[in-house]
């Protein structure tokens, strides 16, 4: 009977859990680092979150629907090594043109996922290596960076409003925008239909195709707009930077207290899940932590926050 | 197709629609079962065609050398593929066992000298990982694919760690004997890994715990209702597949001599694509020991066969994308009302 009481008090938190961890994560760090919340550091970490806050707010809506898009990290490499070659013959038109780009690559994994009716794991797994492919053959030196004389068109944006960076005025817009699409567009609404009950959302009518064909696109767009940021804010090209990426953006996701199989969550949720995690990843870096650990650290929030999260009540889903 | 289908309604009484309905399903199933076969002998025919010394000895053998690796792997991954879940998490146990074994044995970075006791340590301490993945799978009722993501990432960090950015120079007897002896012209590392595989596909063919896991992959209501224990054969099979994906860790480190991380890297996707091209379902119950090797087979062919006509590895993993999801989407029961997600 006590087991039992402790379970219900678990799950109850789990609704907080994106509130409690953040609120413990800066509290820890701010008493053993002691300019952890200073002007400066503070600024380090808007940039560091920016592109991440878009990826993961876009990665949000497939796991709303209960699907998963473990090519999102290598989207961000492709779009990063695009933007990074070309930025010096489009100038800063490459921002449409990369989102343009995510959206693209959005709808094949869509389209993959929807009509061929084959698990999004599977359809993102084996994209990574079409988007890996792309950015590896474009850079085959390891790294390109943006020539010198054309670096006033990206400084702009890790310049500074009101001591904000301005990536992260951007990312914050983005994450509004996905909030608006989420709360009061007709496809927000279905798609988290979809994530609840597929069958049950196709019987009321719901476009189950569309709209997570709409989620694909979603997330490719925002990650293709990560990509583009990660090029501005390293000037230039790395082919590898969206490795590690996928590992952190899911764990945002499920750190903010989105369910992994789909139904409920919110960009907002997400939002505070990837602050919580910037925040660990740069207390550890200011502690001088080995950076080896910051994949560990990462899978083990995110597993202890899925656990958390997942559903215990429906006994007889089956879960492969 | 549909009018014959119509017609066969329109004229055929309940139990012959019936009747009709099974020989449909076992022709379509004999045909799967078939189709792999047929393609490797297409597959060696060309090959012996396009290459003069193709059945050699000497070919044969390198051919089962380059087989051994993806062949152990797959023994663990059949059973998850049969499961209908997945393991991402081998790529990060391998790259941890092979680290941590060179870590164990005679090396250059320490004095350690556990020989035989360091290779057992590691294949427990990879069964044992394989096995919490199964229990927070099981316990926690979270996506394989999900769990099995983090702890390969977990791993791969822990190998990076044992490490610490040196990969460590294995000089241990036992490894360099094991990486060079031969016993009548086949390396020592082909006849583990071919042992490793019999073992498997005894356990999976002829012991009740095989036979449930075609059970839970089939259906996994009707095999809880037959009084399978659902949870506890999942954290086994996952446990088999840590095993094995330690077991190939150890390999690779002996083939390489060299312990780190990247020694898993790009060894889980080919070994599913070669499941699914021998006849494995992702979705579960389909498949089994001898279709996982015969596709290996037809993989190790394929991937040599494009070395050898210069194709660029990173147009090989593009090529095996494709692949896996042509012979899903061809592969996938449709019938049922499916759910992607």
């Amino acid at each position: 009977m006590a087991d039992k009481k402790k379970k219900i008090s678990i799950s109850d938190y789990s609704k907080y859990m994106c509130l409690i961890s953040i609120v413990l994560v800066f509290g820890v760090f701010s008493v053993v680092i002691p300019n952890f919340i200073g002007a400066y550091s503070l600024q380090n970490m808007m940039i560091e979150a920016a592109p991440l806050l878009l990826m993961a707010g876009g990665l949000s809506f497939v796991i709303y629907t209960g699907g998963i898009d473990l090519g999102a990290g290598a989207m961000v490499s492709c779009t990063c090594v695009l933007t990074g070659i070309y930025v010096a013959d489009f100038g800063n038109l490459i921002i449409p043109i990369m989102l343009a780009v995510g959206l693209a690559m959005g709808l094949i994994n869509g389209l993959l996922v929807t009509k061929l009716k084959l698990p999004s794991f599977i359809v993102t797994l084996c994209t990574t290596n079409f988007w890996s492919y792309v950015a590896l053959t474009l850079c085959p030196n390891g790294s390109e960076i943006i020539p010198m004389d054309k670096r006033f068109m990206v400084r702009w944006a890790t310049e500074k409003v009101a001591g904000i960076p301005i990536m992260f005025i951007i990312a914050l817009m983005g994450v509004a925008l996905l909030y608006v699409f989420q709360q009061y567009t007709v496809y927000g609404k279905s798609i988290f239909a979809v994530g609840a009950n597929v069958s049950a959302a196709r019987l009321a009518g719901v476009d189950t195709d569309m709209a997570q064909i709409s989620a694909f696109v979603v997330s490719g767009g925002c990650s293709a707009l990560a990509g583009a940021f990660y090029a501005y804010k390293l000037k230039s090209a790395v082919p590898t930077v969206g490795d590690a990426l996928t590992l952190t953006a899911i764990a945002s996701v499920a750190l903010g207290g989105t369910s992994m199989a789909g139904g409920r969550g919110s960009v907002l949720r997400t939002m505070i899940g990837v602050v919580t995690i910037t925040g660990v990843t740069s207390g550890l870096n200011m502690m001088g932590v080995d950076p080896l650990w910051k994949d560990i650290v990462i899978g083990i929030i995110l597993i202890g926050a899925v656990c958390l999260n997942s559903d215990t009540k429906g006994r007889d889903l089956i879960i492969k | 197709m549909k009018n014959k289908w119509e017609e066969s309604l329109a004229t055929l009484s309940v139990g012959q629609q019936f009747a009709q309905k099974v020989k449909d399903d076992a022709r379509k199933d004999k045909i799967r079962r078939y189709a792999p076969l047929i393609l490797l002998i297409i597959m060696t025919m060309i090959g012996a065609v396009s290459q003069k010394d193709f059945f050699t000895w000497g070919n044969v053998v390198n051919i089962m050398y380059q087989m051994s690796i993806p062949l152990v792997i797959s023994v663990g991954l059949t059973y998850v593929l049969l499961l209908g879940s997945i393991d991402l998490s081998i790529e990060g146990v391998m790259g941890f066992a092979g680290s941590f074994v060179a870590f164990l044995v005679v090396n250059n970075s320490n004095s350690n000298d556990f020989g035989l006791l360091g290779i057992i340590a590691v294949v427990l301490i990879s069964t044992l990982i394989g096995a919490v993945t199964g229990f927070i799978h099981v316990k926690a009722r979270i996506a394989t694919f999900i769990v099995t993501y983090a702890v390969g990432s977990i791993m791969t960090g822990v190998a990076v760690l044992v490490y610490q950015g040196t990969p460590i120079q294995v000089k241990d007897e036992l490894f360099i004997v094991l990486s060079q002896g031969k016993l009548l012209g086949i390396p020592y590392i082909t006849i583990i890994a071919f042992l490793i595989f019999i073992a498997g596909a005894l356990i999976l063919n002829y012991t009740a715990f095989g036979r449930a896991v075609y059970a839970i992959g089939d259906n996994e209501t009707a095999a809880a209702s037959t009084g399978i224990n659902i949870g506890l054969t999942k954290i086994k099979v996952f446990a088999l597949c840590g095993c094995t994906a330690g077991m190939a860790g150890i390999l690779q480190c002996i083939r390489l001599k060299l312990g780190q991380s990247s020694i898993g890297l790009n060894q889980m996707f080919p070994v599913v694509t070669a499941i699914v091209i021998g006849g494995g379902s992702l979705a579960g119950g389909k498949g089994g020991a001898l279709s996982a090797f015969v596709g290996v087979l037809i993989y190790t062919e394929l991937a040599n066969w494009l070395t050898l006509m210069g194709v660029d590895p990173y147009v090989k993993k593009v090529i095996q994308g494709v692949i896996i999801i042509v012979a899903v989407a061809l592969t996938i029961n449709r019938t049922r009302k499916t759910i992607s997600k």
